[in-house]
């Protein structure tokens, strides 16, 4: 149990600066992620919590205790690495039993700590063998039982599913979610892959060149990233993001303009934002979020255009459908619209096909704003 | 397995081209290894001197008989066991410690890495001249030791007579050291090797495990490095036992018999004595040791499990 709390944390490396100036509070028991592409700092940020990197700057705390300069063994902490680190020497036994060891733990009581931890983690039968011996899913569940068998207040994964195959990673981050249910431990994750951080984070950290993009849970991330960064990075497929002008017409509705398409936007954005006439932005939507119909040229219609959509907000002209991709349960149509390609997710028996000319109708609700300039998003309140 | 059958031509020239292709490297390997070997075996086996050249005929085991019963043998051994187990040892020691210290980072790493492979670019003769200067009636070295002896007879009132080089125990472990020095700088480059090959995740997750500096040498950089000891162990092993060239220049044997080691024995029977059949079978001997050796070695990791086949 423990709450970490980090205050204006830098480091540096030589001229590039991994971390710059994070200030973050995780709470007791919270499952938190750090997510960003590979270089944006998360490894290094969890490296200065685990204290075998020291901070350029700035404090990391454990509950009411600064801990800044406190060796990683005397932090009360535990990490799983990528590789897993496991000792390939050593039976797994004493791998689980090995942190024990070096905190002078009699051996009696070693023997029941890595019975426990090993029964959580279904590694019983495995104990007498060398990692060698072990699959990559099995190496993973000794790593875990290794971290565990202290029972630490804070347990630090870094990127522990990305050496796994698919169909296991799925099976491991559903045991990851069921181990942080059973133990009272604060969980800081770090990974590259939006769809873990998703289902697994009570929140999430977006992180970029060492800076955090975003805090926030896993809904408020995606349904409304703070920035054109987070929205390209959250969500599979990415974010669709056309940029275009900000124009009033002549009723006084507001539309985003550029070549191939023009979207209207709800009145409710406009209220918040007051943008003025002209200004460039992003307009991001979701693949989820569009639906397709028969364009003026197609024969083929399949799909009208849903009854909530009203004439402010559609809608795009000339656009052709430029690849197919049938998921089974979904389809996938890349369109062209202007100079861009839009990703579109609809249902499979959609029937449009390479060539096609479509319209797109967004969903007026869930569209998101983004200054042309900046990327910040211009309909969140931040 | 399959349904057509290959022709006999087909068959033929399938079996035959690799051996043809083959055959230089074949060739070139029965002549310059097979061969020597064998010679030097059916050598062993016959009287064979060249003071008396007209008597040369086969008889069996009979230099090894004589060889095996003959003190000077044991001695050589002896002496060869002493000056192979002290240098084993101390190469594994120092190349260790030194490859542990070039592993960390500091200014100028690369030039003391490069500095590092000069002994073993000295050929071992020269090596041996080298430290006859040192170790020699006007060596520095020879001075220092001179003076410190000197300086322990003061302080604790004793008597330690200190002759140089023409004391066994000094001219006998001073030619260890010597092939030390020259040995450890490729020790150290197969000990750095391995380091440089432990995944830095494993000290990571040690020192998080709460491993002290000594416990992560321990549990992390030794077991990694068994391998490489092995290695180690063998080569030099192997080397202590055929040490020659130094012996011959720093020492030429002596004082008296104090480094006659088993290769210098085996150089006698053949250039001094003229005894090729008697050289022979030392040679053989020597093999036979140090093959004896490096099995035990490799027997005794696979044991304890360190080693996988």
């Amino acid at each position: 149990m423990a709450r970490v709390r980090l205050k204006n944390l830098t480091k540096h490396f030589g001229d590039v600066v991994a971390v710059d100036d994070v200030t973050l509070d995780i709470a007791d028991r919270e499952f938190l992620t750090l997510l960003g592409p590979s270089g944006c700092g998360k490894t290094t940020l969890l490296n200065m919590i685990a204290g075998l990197e020291s901070p350029t700057a700035g404090e990391v705390w454990f509950d009411d205790r600064n801990v800044t300069a406190v060796p990683p063994e005397r932090r009360d902490i535990a990490m799983v690495f990528q590789t897993y680190a496991l000792y390939p020497h050593m039976s797994v036994f004493d791998n689980v039993a090995f942190g024990l060891k070096m905190r002078g733990v009699p051996a009696e009581d070693r023997k029941r700590l890595v019975l426990e931890a090993s029964k959580t983690m279904e590694i019983e039968h495995l104990l007498d063998r060398k990692p060698r011996a072990l699959s990559g899913g099995q190496r993973q569940r000794v790593a875990l039982a290794r971290a565990i068998v202290r029972d630490p207040g804070v347990f630090l994964l870094d990127e522990p599913l990305s050496n796994l195959d698919a169909q296991l990673r799925v099976v491991m981050r559903t045991e990851l979610k069921r181990l942080h249910g059973e133990l009272e431990m604060t969980f800081v994750y770090v990974t590259h892959d939006q769809a873990e951080s998703l289902i697994l984070s009570d929140r999430i950290v977006v992180m970029k060149d060492g800076q955090i993009q975003q805090i926030g849970t896993p809904e408020s991330i995606y349904d409304s990233p703070a920035n054109t960064f987070v929205a390209g990075f959250v969500g599979s497929p990415p974010i669709n993001l056309l940029n275009g002008t900000l124009e009033q017409s002549a009723g006084g509705a507001w539309r985003v303009v550029a070549e191939g398409y023009a979207c209207g936007v709800a009145a409710s954005m406009i209220e918040r934002m007051e943008p003025p006439e002209g200004q460039e932005v992003f307009l991001g939507v979701r693949a989820e979020d569009i639906e397709v119909g028969a364009g003026p040229t197609s024969d083929r219609s399949t799909s009208e255009a849903p009854d909530s959509v009203s004439d402010h907000s559609w809608s795009v002209a000339r656009a052709s459908v430029v690849v197919r991709e049938p998921m089974g349960s979904d389809l996938y149509l890349t369109v062209a619209v202007g100079g861009s390609n839009v990703k579109v997710r609809t249902r499979p028996d959609v029937r449009f096909d390479r060539g096609d000319s479509v319209n797109l109708f967004f969903d007026p609700e869930k569209l998101h704003l983004f200054d042309g300039e900046s990327g910040t998003s211009l309909t969140l309140d931040i | 397995m399959t349904v057509l059958r290959p022709s006999f031509f087909m068959s033929r020239t399938r079996d035959f081209l690799p051996l043809v292709l083959n055959l230089p490297a074949v060739i070139l390997l029965l002549a310059f290894i097979a061969y020597p070997i064998g010679i030097s075996f059916w050598m062993s086996l016959h009287r064979y001197n060249l003071r008396r050249p007209d008597q040369v005929y086969f008889h069996g085991l009979e230099n090894y008989a004589t060889i095996l019963a003959s003190s000077e043998f044991w001695n050589a051994l002896w002496i060869s066991l002493y000056f192979t187990f002290m240098a084993v040892l101390l190469v594994i020691v120092i190349a260790m410690a030194i490859a542990l210290l070039l592993h960390e980072s500091f200014r100028g790493r690369g030039v003391v890495r490069a500095l590092l492979l000069i002994p073993w670019a000295i050929p071992g003769v020269v090596n041996g001249l080298m430290w006859v200067g040192l170790l020699g009636d006007y060596g520095a070295f020879n001075a220092m030791l001179e003076d410190t002896v000197a300086a322990v007879n003061y302080l604790f009132g004793i008597n330690i007579v200190y002759t140089g080089m023409a004391s066994p125990f000094v001219a006998l472990n001073a030619a260890i050291g010597a092939h030390v020095w020259r040995s450890v700088p490729f020790a150290c480059i197969i000990f750095l090797a391995a380091i440089q090959a432990i995944p830095t995740e494993q000290y990571r997750a040690a020192r998080v495990d709460g491993a002290t500096s000594w416990n992560r040498f321990r549990f992390i950089t030794l077991p990694w490095l068994y391998h490489a000891v092995l290695v180690v162990a063998i080569f030099e092993t192997m080397n202590g036992f055929r040490a020659f060239d130094l012996i011959y220049a720093l020492t030429g044997g002596g004082p008296g018999d104090a480094t006659h080691v088993i290769a210098w024995q085996t150089y006698k029977e053949a250039f001094a004595r003229l005894d090729f059949g008697g050289a022979n079978a030392y040679s053989y001997l020597i093999t036979l040791i140090t093959m004896t050796l490096a099995i035990i070695y490799i027997r005794l990791l696979y044991r304890r499990g360190l080693v996988q086949g």
